[in-house]
């Protein structure tokens, strides 16, 4: 019973919290622009890039210039 | 002589010689602009492990030709055209391999601070959750638009340019893209 009734609380808290952030916004930009504020990239990125950049130093230059350019 | 001089300042540069891991231009330009890279992939692709890989990927081909770039106006344009890019050839692989899933709701989840309350936590999830769903049932030309308007740093004019249209085309869209992420939002609720 216990258990239940803060199920229900913490439903409450969420459907407030919902209305809430509906009306915190003026607009989708202020919504994203908010969002992107609270994400951070995984440190395991930069490792990551480290790690290759350090492969990249061991292949020959025109191989490193001629790879994976098809974003750009 | 002058065009010994104009073949001269056309010619690609040379390749970096010295090592890039010592590089400053390399960890300056990553400390700059990782985070929003990073969020445009998150968001469009949908999937953190994903928007990690691509984020790597972009700054790795960024830093093989950051010497061509070199005096270029908007550096961040530039790695947005390359995410832009790099995350569509992602979704189209996707698609065409049907495995596209949207099971999986804790991928989309923004992350909180470890200082936040364990309110403005399930608050923060929840938004982020809810945004990508939102993003999610979008055209890709709507979600793109408001991702890119979302970086303070964009004028409209870049935007246009780098989603391939005029200017006023791209205020027209972003009036209906606003419209229908407000209605899709509401829908979350």
């Amino acid at each position: 019973m216990q258990h239940k009734f803060t199920k229900k609380q913490i439903s409450e808290q969420q459907a407030e919290l919902r209305q809430q952030t509906d009306s915190e916004f003026g607009s989708a930009e202020d919504m994203l622009r908010f969002d992107a504020g609270q994400v951070i990239p995984p440190p395991s990125i930069a490792r990551r890039l480290q790690e290759s950049l350090a492969k990249e130093e061991t292949k020959p230059w025109w191989r490193r210039w001629f790879s994976s350019d098809e974003d750009l | 002589m002058n065009v010994g001089i104009a073949m001269e300042q056309t010619k690609p540069d040379r390749p970096v010689e010295q090592p890039w891991l010592d590089s400053p231009e390399c960890g300056a330009l990553y400390d700059a602009h990782s985070r929003f890279v990073y969020y445009l992939a998150l968001r469009m692709l949908g999937d953190q492990a994903q928007a990690e890989d691509a984020t790597h990927d972009v700054f790795l081909k960024a830093f093989r030709k950051l010497r061509l770039f070199r005096g270029e106006a908007n550096v961040r344009t530039w790695l947005y055209r390359i995410t832009i890019n790099h995350c569509q050839n992602c979704l189209r692989k996707w698609h065409n391999r049907n495995i596209l899933s949207n099971a999986d709701d804790a991928v989309w989840e923004t992350a909180p601070s470890p200082e936040d309350s364990p309110l403005r936590v399930l608050e923060i999830k929840e938004l982020g959750a809810r945004i990508q769903n939102t993003l999610d049932t979008l055209p890709e030309e709507y979600r793109l638009m408001l991702l890119l308007l979302a970086d303070e740093q964009m004028s409209y004019e870049e935007i246009a340019t780098l989603t391939q249209q005029t200017s006023d085309a791209v205020r027209g869209k972003l009036h209906r893209a606003r419209k229908a992420f407000a209605a899709a939002f509401k829908k979350t609720a």
